[in-house]
């Protein structure tokens, strides 16, 4: 990665995020947030990551030929159904990564 | 008697003692940042000044992702804008407690806010009256959150690249924004959310610059707010 394009990437996103974060630290006398915009702060999260997610899985060429190339797509939705079950972010995340690496063993 | 320290300093060690039975959910998050950094080719130098200058996880994430498929920087920026978006409710939230520290103070409170301090802490001042209690139970959040991410990044960008190649080791970004996105589907709304912002993802993947991502979670957002108001739930 080039030196000068990380640099400045970071820096403008440190940059932003705070001003982010300080933004109603210094507002807050002068401005009040419609309760409208409130609610859709909170669906933030629920809007952004699964954009992230889905592409990672979907659109990911994988070489398990029987299953088109989609092993990343079941071992997601084997992932999804144990933190619907447990809840945790360690279990989620391991055993989306065993799952694949079954997959790709047994295919 | 220093009486007044002695509750500032047992609140700071409740707010310690309270972040710390979610760690195990953010330093698996740490150890994936540092591998991702490592594996993009960062140096530790690098990877842990992005982690301080940031020091928001899945921004860093999405932006190591994008610098990869080398977009633009403006992208990147306003990719982690829209995913540290949420802060501002909690900078809302927060500001009356803040509202009599200096302007540095201030800053330097707002550098270290985090999903995982601002949901213990806004738990905890149903019960700390007192802005000066509230505070240092604050601070004490901080320092248990920043020394699990930051060593845990730590730990990942040393360690993380000792992983065999069989195992798909990139596949545990998605995974871990899963597991955060999974617990917060709670009604019909947030499930309609987020199924847009995945279909949208998928439709606009060709889209030049990684537009695709900002288009997915503004539409997503529309639709949120769009069904809120239809059904007309209110706080």
């Amino acid at each position: 990665m080039n030196s000068s394009y990380f640099w400045t990437t970071v820096f403008l996103l440190g940059f932003v995020t705070l001003m982010i974060r300080v933004s109603f630290f210094y507002l807050y006398s002068y401005i009040k947030i419609p309760n409208r915009v409130k609610r859709s702060l909170g669906f933030i999260p629920v809007a952004v990551l699964p954009a992230l997610v889905a592409p990672a899985a979907f659109m990911h060429q994988g070489d398990i030929v029987s299953l088109g190339g989609h092993e990343r797509v079941l071992a997601l939705f084997m992932a999804l159904f144990v933190s619907y079950k447990t809840k945790n972010v360690f279990a989620t995340i391991f055993s989306g990564i065993v799952f694949l690496y079954l997959i790709r063993l047994i295919a | 008697m220093s009486s007044v320290k002695n509750t500032s300093w047992d609140m700071f060690v409740l707010g310690v003692k309270r972040l710390l039975p979610i760690t195990p959910g953010v330093v698996p998050f740490g150890l994936i940042m540092g591998t991702v950094a490592s594996n993009s080719g960062l140096s530790l130098f690098e990877g842990m000044s992005m982690n301080f200058m940031v020091f928001a996880g899945a921004s860093q994430l999405a932006a190591l992702e994008l610098m990869n498929a080398k977009s633009p920087i403006l992208i990147v920026v306003l990719t982690g804008f829209v995913i540290n978006l949420r802060f501002i409710m909690y900078s809302a939230s927060l500001a009356p407690i803040v509202k009599d520290l200096s302007p540095l103070k201030k800053l330097g409170l707002a550098y270290t806010m985090t999903d995982q301090s601002y949901a213990v802490s806004i738990v905890e001042f149903e019960k700390i009256k007192n802005t000066k209690d509230q505070i240092a139970f604050y601070m004490g959040t901080v320092v248990m959150m920043m020394s699990a991410w930051h060593l845990s990044t730590l730990t990942g960008i040393v360690f993380g690249n000792f992983a065999p190649k069989s195992i798909s080791l990139d596949f545990a970004v998605p995974l871990a924004f899963m597991s955060i996105v999974q617990p917060l589907i709670k009604n019909k709304v947030f499930a309609t959310v987020a199924l847009t912002s995945a279909s949208m993802s998928i439709l606009t993947y060709s889209l030049p610059y990684n537009l695709g991502l900002i288009i997915s979670a503004i539409t997503a957002l529309v639709v949120g707010g769009y069904m809120t108001k239809e059904e007309g739930v209110h706080e």
